[in-house]
């Protein structure tokens, strides 16, 4: 009884991640805010969406990934593959409508391959062949392109980097857009029910009668999808494609997703809470930059907070268990 | 007798048929490319050069593997090469008078706090392996910058005594390779001969049932990060010794290539299972691949992909061989019943 | 030194929401094989891994050759040499069987390194002296199960057991692999090793034990000595109640067929099995574990695949690929472990009752979760389920309530075939009853049910008919009036001719 009473303490504490969440993102802000009189100039705030919205973009897809318990690290290199191939087809004279579409297609078809893997191959595990594939991808890339980079697509789409719609950034509101959408999806409807299902006890899930199969290739594919679209933005901020975009931008979006409250281990996370963590780790590297701190730096800091906040769900099971081995150690001697 | 060594030979090959399909590629492959290439693959110069070109890759692999084994995967091998060549290089800069065996000692102490660090983000923390690796990884590739400063640390930096590592030979035999030897003799004996090799696998194959029957897990994983942090870190030396130079980017992306070896050696990715003769061959076929593409003139900028498409090919193999194993396994036992 | 090498008193043992052993008492003497009795979820297993180490006891003191232990692990209690072989055998699949038989006590050489060669030998003397050739070379993953427990056995010599637990050995095995472990049993028994054999089989018990122990709903009911013991007093014991109070179950007038299974075949698993159920029937399906009965009705609903044979609804003929299919016709599947198969524990009872009938509170404003609530009130109240309010944790709730929350799942579904595979298990007495009024209910309104269960009293008592199984083959269907527990058991060890006519 005493034990319960102390689970629910412990739970009132550290069960809520938004309240967490939401001390982490005032405390960066505050600091950032004492550091330099720059950081809440408006101007500056939303001319740096650009610099790290493009990977809020992708950030729902991963979150539904790890709703259902699964990783995927290729997201980058999908952003490069479906960039790569509508910069050529741009090149080969393909209007920028059909452009687009081809972009969104290749990162839709590229997530559906990981997801096909996955579920024709019950053996492997989303680690591997995401690993597999983000290799592929990039490969493919390089394939196609070698280190040739290419202007003309990009510079089409450049508006989507500057222009504004009612004063806000053209990808501030492709966020808020998205946010919405995702909030439907993943807390309203039943496919959003069925996602949780499937990352608390997958084996339940299939017992009651969910298409676990079918969901999980379309949560690859939409994963894909939000990847290619996040192309978009970045092609036109970096103003050319070429293979060796968008490297290592899957951890900050992991990053941003666990931050968030989403876990690799599944049935968590809320857009909500994501959508502060696309934010907080968004304004660490606004800030950052204005206080003049290097990219490499910058790393070390995401990785930290990666690690941090990954740890914290268990630090409560690390702390029992060093509990229960002193006490053994003890009860030895 | 003969019967008997004859079902010996057909246990071996069964048992290890893995390592029997690998032996019979890199031989096939390296054939066809001799005759494409009308004998330019099979010189000793060449041979000569693949070898210290797949030593570093060996080496990284025998550790990985051990990690690959105990259920976890590690992405920070190639950030704590990088990390460890470069401080050693720093060392080397400054002093010019160190002894190149400290040299040696630098590489494996920074591999081992490296190691020390991931093991603890894995094991103890209990984070996610991609996820916390993936996290150390940037954060030593970070720590390179915080060392160097963003420098370079240069051939004319390197004293010539260093710089005969990656040259000079011993019995004949390069002094990389003889590194990668040691390793793979250290990694077969430690892996399949003393007890804490066989718990590394007992942990990946059932990590309940370890724990029950008082296996400290926790410590046997971590113990894997180390050797994996501590091989890498020498490799990284050999690293900045071969190629004559120490900089930020030092062995980017390397870890992508050790897992893809590991994976052609037959580990299971799951953990529990694996051979060091596997992940030789594996390392070995590998380091032929990437041999054999530029001779047979396939561009450079080809190679990722047939990497990726090599590491997804191989998993989908081994789960179908494993399927098909299974469904033997239910023949037979169909068998049985039907014949009661 | 005392008299008994193994003695627990008074032992307790608490999971959240159940308790698995009550103040339970266990005496094994030098030499002997006793036999651990009881139904499903009487605590037996539990007992086993407390002697093992596994589980730590809440309450109580365990005495080996009269010296109080505390085990942390099963290390501990190896030390003490006590030795176990579980049910489902827990073993290292991918290493060889040397090295499964050695694990935790490694033979060095000299160099301190790992004797390969010796313990192969020493493996392979081992095999043999237990009469097996097994290749201690092999992979533990490539032998059959049969193999696979005497490479356990070995295990248990080779750390030089004085006590070796038995766990359900026979369950999976056949008459053959059967005397081939009675013989090794006795083998361990006359080198003086005491024994403890849990079966469910009364002809193990009768073929082997010395003594026997009865527990039932987490308590201890008694010990006999074999020869003393008869087969009343020993049902008389595990079952322990009024059966007619306990089961409910009333005449129905029988409807068409709803559920019609010919020549049901998957390779490995079942073959040829045929059976129908009627509206309004209880249809019994028991047989020893392992006899491949869930295999056939996951079959039926589509959550496995099937080689051959056809499945008739309603007199059409359906193949289903996914149980949602099997849901779309009304055909419902309650599994047998319902904390995998079924609850998702983390979740509240009202989100796990509406899991599979998510659509109907599906609107374009969302799933509607007021509608959800008053539902799940209805089925709450209606199954009696003790909870503070449908929004706890299904994990919080005991085994009882859990497996109503499974049937509230199923019965918010629109359905009218089921099958339930052991909804009784692990489950008190007072929610038991309640699950049987249930099930008379629903088969009063038409439901046809198919009830698979181990439990032989629940089996004659809650069925219309019973088909039993023996290893994958629908071996009889006997009528409820003919029906008697020796005649199931029979038919269920496939050996009824012998023993039927023997009997008398």
């Amino acid at each position: 009884m005493k034990e319960a009473s102390k689970k629910t303490a412990f739970g009132r504490l550290f069960g809520h991640w938004e309240t967490f969440l939401v001390i982490i993102f005032l405390a960066v802000n505050l600091f950032f805010i004492i550091q330099t009189p720059f950081y809440l100039n408006q101007n500056n705030l939303m001319n740096s969406m650009i610099n790290f919205m493009d990977k809020g973009l992708m950030v729902y897809g991963i979150m539904m990934v790890l709703i259902l318990g699964e990783i995927d690290i290729s997201i980058a290199s999908i952003i490069t593959l479906s960039g790569c191939v509508a910069g050529w087809a741009c090149e080969q004279g393909c209007p920028l409508a059909l452009c687009i579409i081809i972009a969104l297609a290749v990162g839709a078809l590229c997530g559906a391959f990981n997801g096909l893997l996955l579920v024709k191959f019950k053996e492997l595990n989303s680690t591997i062949v995401t690993l597999g594939s983000q290799i592929l991808f990039r490969g493919l890339a390089y394939m196609l392109l070698g280190d040739e980079s290419l202007k003309t697509y990009a510079k089409q789409l450049s508006g989507l980097a500057w222009d504004k719609i009612f004063g806000l950034p053209v990808i501030l509101v492709a966020f808020i857009v998205l946010s919405v959408i995702f909030y439907y999806v993943i807390h309203r409807t039943c496919f959003g029910r069925r996602l949780y299902a499937i990352g608390t006890n997958k084996t339940a899930s299939y017992f009651s009668g969910i298409y676990t199969d079918r969901i999980k290739l379309l949560v690859f594919t939409i994963s894909g999808l939000c990847a290619a679209f996040a192309g978009l933005f970045l092609a036109a901020k970096l103003a050319s494609v070429r293979a060796s975009i968008a490297t290592g931008f899957e951890m900050e979006v992991i990053a941003m997703a666990i931050l968030g409250g989403a876990s690799p281990s599944g049935g968590k996370g809320r857009v909500g809470g994501v959508i502060l963590g696309v934010f907080t780790i968004g304004l660490i590297r606004y800030g950052t930059g204005l206080i003049n701190v290097s990219a490499e730096t910058l790393k070390i800091i995401i990785g930290l907070l990666l690690i941090i906040v990954c740890a914290v769900p268990n630090l409560k099971q690390v702390l029992d268990d060093a509990k229960e081995a002193r006490r053994r150690n003890t009860g030895l001697l | 007798m003969n019967t008997e060594k004859a079902g010996k030979l057909r246990h071996i090959l069964s048992n290890h048929s893995q390592e029997t399909a690998l032996i019979a590629i890199i031989l096939i492959v390296g054939l066809l490319v001799q005759i494409r290439t009308g004998g330019s693959f099979l010189t000793s110069s060449n041979l000569n050069e693949l070898m210290r070109e797949t030593s570093m890759l060996m080496m990284v692999s025998i550790g990985m593997m051990m990690v690959i084994v105990s259920g976890g995967i590690d992405l920070s091998v190639g950030s704590v090469m990088g990390l460890a060549g470069m401080i050693a290089a720093l060392v080397l800069r400054d002093h010019r008078e160190t002894p190149v065996f400290v040299l040696f000692l630098v590489a494996a102490g920074v591999g081992l706090i490296s190691g020390v660090l991931t093991g603890f983000v894995v094991a103890k923390l209990r984070i996610f392996p991609l996820i916390g690796t993936l996290g150390t990884c940037d954060i030593l590739r970070g720590v390179i910058y915080l060392f160097s400063k963003g420098e370079w640390v240069s051939q004319t930096d390197m004293t010539n005594e260093f710089l005969a590592i990656s040259t000079g030979s011993f019995l004949g035999i390069n002094y990389m390779v003889w590194f990668a030897i040691v390793t793979v003799i250290f990694g077969y004996i430690f892996m399949g001969h003393t007890r804490f090799g066989r718990r590394i696998y007992a942990v990946g194959n059932n990590e309940e049932n370890a724990k029950i029957s008082g296996i400290n897990t926790e410590k046997t994983k971590w113990f894997a990060y180390i050797i994996s942090g501590i091989i890498a870190g020498v490799a990284g030396l050999l690293w900045v010794c071969k190629y004559g130079c120490a900089q930020g980017t030092t062995a980017n992306g390397f870890e992508l290539n050790v897992i893809a070896a590991v994976v052609l050696g037959g580990v299971s990715i799951t953990g529990g299972s694996g051979s060091v003769i596997g992940v030789v061959l594996g390392a070995l076929l590998f380091g032929v691949l990437s041999n054999i593409l530029p001779l047979i003139q396939v561009s450079p900028f080809w190679q990722r992909a047939i990497r990726g498409a090599v590491i997804l090919l191989s998993v989908v193999i081994n789960a179908l061989v494993s399927r098909r194993a299974e469904r033997k396994a239910l023949e037979r036992r169909e068998q049985n019943e039907r014949s009661k | 030194m005392s008299e008994y090498v193994l003695e627990l008193r008074d032992i307790t043992k608490r999971f959240p929401g159940v308790v698995a052993l009550n103040k339970v008492q266990f005496k094994l003497k030098k030499g002997e094989i006793h036999a651990l009795m009881g139904e499903n979820g009487a605590g037996k297993s539990t007992l086993i891994k407390t002697i093992t180490g596994v589980h730590k006891p809440d309450e109580g003191q365990i005495f080996v050759n009269g010296e109080e232990v505390f085990f942390q692990n099963t290390n501990d209690s190896a030390a003490k040499s006590i030795a176990a072989i579980y049910q489902h055998s827990t073993t290292y699949l991918h290493l060889s069987v040397t090295e499964n038989i050695f694990i935790g006590h490694e033979i060095r050489n000299k160099m301190g390194l790992l004797d390969w060669k010796e313990m192969h030998r020493i493996a392979r003397e081992l095999l043999q002296s237990l009469g097996s050739n097994i290749n201690p070379r092999t992979l533990m993953g490539n032998l059959s199960v049969a193999e696979q427990q005497v490479v356990e056995i070995s295990k248990a010599v080779s750390a030089n057991a004085q006590i070796v637990i038995m766990d359900e050995p026979t369950a999976a095995l056949s008459k053959r692999e059967c005397e081939e472990l009675y013989r090794i049993t006795e083998q361990l028994k006359k080198e003086g090793k005491s024994i403890i054999f849990i079966s469910h089989r009364l002809e193990d018990m009768y073929r082997l034990a010395d003594t026997v122990t009865v527990f039932r709903d987490a308590t201890y009911i008694g010990t006999w000595d074999i020869k003393e013991v008869t087969n009343e007093i020993l049902v008389q014991a595990m079952v322990g109640r009024e059966i007619k109070e306990l089961y409910p179950k009333t005449k129905v007038k029988l409807g068409e067929t709803a559920l019609e299974v010919k020549g049901l075949s998957r390779m490995g698993y079942f073959r040829d099995v045929t059976f129908s159920v009627r509206r309004g029937e209880i249809l019994g399906l028991t047989g020893l574990v392992g006899a491949g009965r869930s295999e056939v009705c996951q079959a039926v609903c589509g959550i496995t695949p099937y080689d051959a044979g056809e499945v008739y609804l309603n007199g059409k003929a359906v193949h289903f690929t996914h149980p949602a299919q099997a849901m779309k016709h009304k055909l419902g599947y309650l599994p047998e472990d319902r904390q995998i198969q079924a609850l998702l524990l983390p979740w509240e009872i009202y989100r796990n009752a509406t899991l599979a009938s998510l659509e109907k509170y599906s609107s374009p404003k969302g799933i509607d979760k007021k509608r959800e609530c008053e539902d799940s009130e209805k089925l709450a109240a209606r199954l009696s389920i003790k909870a503070k309010s449908i929004m706890e944790k299904a994990g919080s709730l005991s085994g009882g309530n859990q497996q109503k929350v499974v049937l509230a799942k199923l019965l918010n579904m629109d359905l009218d075939v089921l099958i339930l595979d052991e909804p009784t298990k692990g489950v008190d007495v007072g929610a038991k009853s309640q699950i049987y009024e249930i099930m008379t209910e629903l088969a009063e309104k038409g439901y046809a049910i198919v009830l698979i269960s181990s439990e032989m009293p629940e089996v004659l008592a809650m069925s219309d008919r019973i088909a039993i199984m023996h290893e994958g083959s629908l071996v009889k269907i006997l009528d409820r009036e003919e029906a008697t527990q020796e005649k199931m058991l029979a038919y269920a060890m496939n050996s009824a001719d012998e023993m039927l006519k023997g009997g008398e």
